[in-house]
């Protein structure tokens, strides 16, 4: 019979394998002030709110784990973030750095980022976030006509107004920021529309993100092989106006390939699919981790993803608990299944457990559509054109 | 001296890309990736391969003052893959960290959540690729 002190000793080493932890996601607030048509969410007109009083308990168990072994980013994340106040913020990054010099004993340090609609960014907010290490992601769709399609609020309103507002007080104060675009069937008419909105508004950190079939949203409208056929055009497309434009766009995905590609360096897991990686933190301090998208989500196979609670659980004492090594199980054989099977596994690293249960039923499965689209078919593209600018063909270097 | 608009992978492939190559490629696959090389394996490291053997022609032909590559950040691909689908490396080595808020133009490396990635700037300054 091990000692509960020998029993940590011996779950601290064996989980030596697991995490560091890169990202905290914490969702503050349940609410978001908009009611986006593809948003995967359940909860998000529930106004639940994280107390600040399990802001120390929070981070104290993230300075006291084994898994705290590198620099991590903590971002605050659904609903949306700014519909709680300011004053929050200001004292829950107090209480972050007045915990953090109490319990982190190590070399490691963070910074903040938010993932936001934009649409409630006002000039006091740049004002506090200026005082800190962060960056904004906003979420935008491309010109309004796309946006306001899908991204409306409450009254069924469109909110891109709302959101380039956001976007220009980011720009006047130089606060650091990108986008993710979220590519529905109806983007894909338009990479011309797009390229031009993001040129004509200088922005130009980027990142597009499938329409998923997750959560609440049962379907996408990027389902059937004509569609693929059309997204591929789009990035094709995307990928020539970028080049021929000379304007500095920094576009995740292609950056990130050739990045890959240069290097010779291939993914043998995602944060997604490796435990500890990400953590995320509800408004009640129910802790998970492998995809944020999982925390607010239950399901009849799995009931919900919550692994333990901040009050009353260390992270590392759920790696004994049966529902972990269920889920973590299925989730390694899910990546070991896309090792063997997909050539473009290097350049994926098996993908997300979200994505092939959503779209398979179960972790422990393979490709998705979501893959097809944001490795495969990206991945044939851009190779295609880097073969054709270099001039580099099966027999012609 | 080459000169593009920024500093990313992109506009060092697209300086690469403009050099009038002389040579003939001798690709050699690192040994990690030909244990495993299918198809598209074989397809990128030619790839890679020819955008080292320029890279290294540019510098030969004082086209280039820096070694643009050594200073793109790995974190990238740590940080950065698809829906936040960061991965690691298999022989991850993440760079530094510095929180303040000099030299921001240069983290980057965003994913689904807002997160930046730090990228290097040149180091001695200027270089074929030099951002803004």
């Amino acid at each position: 019979m091990l000692t509960s002190q020998e029993k940590i000793n011996y779950l601290r080493s064996e989980n030596q394998e697991f995490g560091p932890i890169s990202l905290v996601v914490i969702q503050p607030n349940s609410f978001c002030n908009l009611d986006c048509d593809y948003c995967y969410l359940p909860d998000r007109n529930l106004k639940n709110k994280l107390s600040l009083d399990l802001i120390e308990p929070i981070f104290k168990s993230i300075f006291t784990s084994p898994f705290c072994r590198d620099n991590f980013t903590i971002c605050w994340h659904a609903g949306e973030p700014l519909t709680m106040p300011i004053s929050f913020y200001k004292s829950a990054f107090e209480i972050i750095e007045n915990t953090s010099k109490k319990y982190n004993q190590t070399e490691f340090s963070f910074n903040y980022s938010y993932q936001t609609n934009g649409t409630l960014i006002t000039q006091a907010w740049c004002d506090f976030w200026q005082q800190y290490p962060l960056s904004i992601g906003v979420s935008i769709d491309g010109p309004a006509f796309l946006h306001d399609a899908h991204r409306k609020n409450r009254k069924g309103g469109n909110s891109h107004e709302l959101t380039m507002r956001g976007i220009k007080y980011l720009q006047k104060n130089n606060i650091p920021y990108n986008t993710i675009s979220v590519i529905t069937k109806d983007s894909l008419d338009y990479p011309d529309e797009m390229f031009n909105f993001f040129a004509e508004n200088e922005i130009y950190d980027l990142a597009f993100n499938m329409e998923e079939t997750e959560g609440v949203n049962d379907s996408s409208s990027l389902n059937g092989s004509e569609i693929e056929k059309k997204y591929r055009y789009f990035i094709e497309r995307f990928w020539q106006l970028i080049t021929e434009s000379k304007l500095p766009f920094f576009i995740r995905e292609f950056e990130t390939l050739i990045s890959l590609i240069y290097h010779q360096k291939r993914l043998n897991h995602t944060e997604m699919n490796h435990p500890f990686s990400i953590i995320n933190i509800d408004y009640q301090g129910n802790f998970s981790t492998f995809d944020p998208e999982l925390l607010s989500v239950k399901t009849p196979e799995y009931g919900d993803f919550i692994f333990g609670n901040i009050l009353t659980d260390s992270l590392e004492s759920i790696c004994e608990t049966e529902k972990f090594k269920r889920i973590y199980q299925e989730i390694k054989t899910g990546v070991k299944l896309c090792a063997e099977n997909c050539h473009y596994f290097g350049l994926c690293g098996g993908g997300a457990g979200s994505n092939k249960y959503w779209e398979n039923g179960t972790f422990a499965s393979s490709e998705t559509q979501t893959c097809r689209y944001r490795i495969q078919i990206l991945t044939d593209v851009v190779l295609d054109a880097i073969e054709q600018s270099l001039g580099v063909t099966a027999n012609n270097p | 001296m080459i000169k593009t608009t920024n500093t990313t992978w992109m506009g060092f492939l697209l300086a690469i890309s403009t050099v009038a190559y002389c040579g003939s490629s001798h690709a050699t696959t690192p040994d990690s990736i030909k244990e495993s090389l299918n198809p598209l394996e074989n397809r990128i490291s030619r790839i890679a391969e020819v955008l080292k053997e320029r890279e290294k022609q540019l510098q030969q032909e004082g086209e280039s003052d820096n070694n643009f590559t050594s200073d793109m950040d790995d974190n990238l691909i740590a940080g950065g893959w698809g829906n936040g689908r960061g991965g690691s490396w298999v022989d991850s080595n993440r760079g530094s960290f510095v929180n303040n808020r000099r030299g921001w133009d240069n983290w980057r490396g965003w994913d689904d959540w807002g997160r930046w990635t730090n990228r290097s700037p040149w180091r001695n300054g200027g270089g074929f690729l030099n951002r803004r």
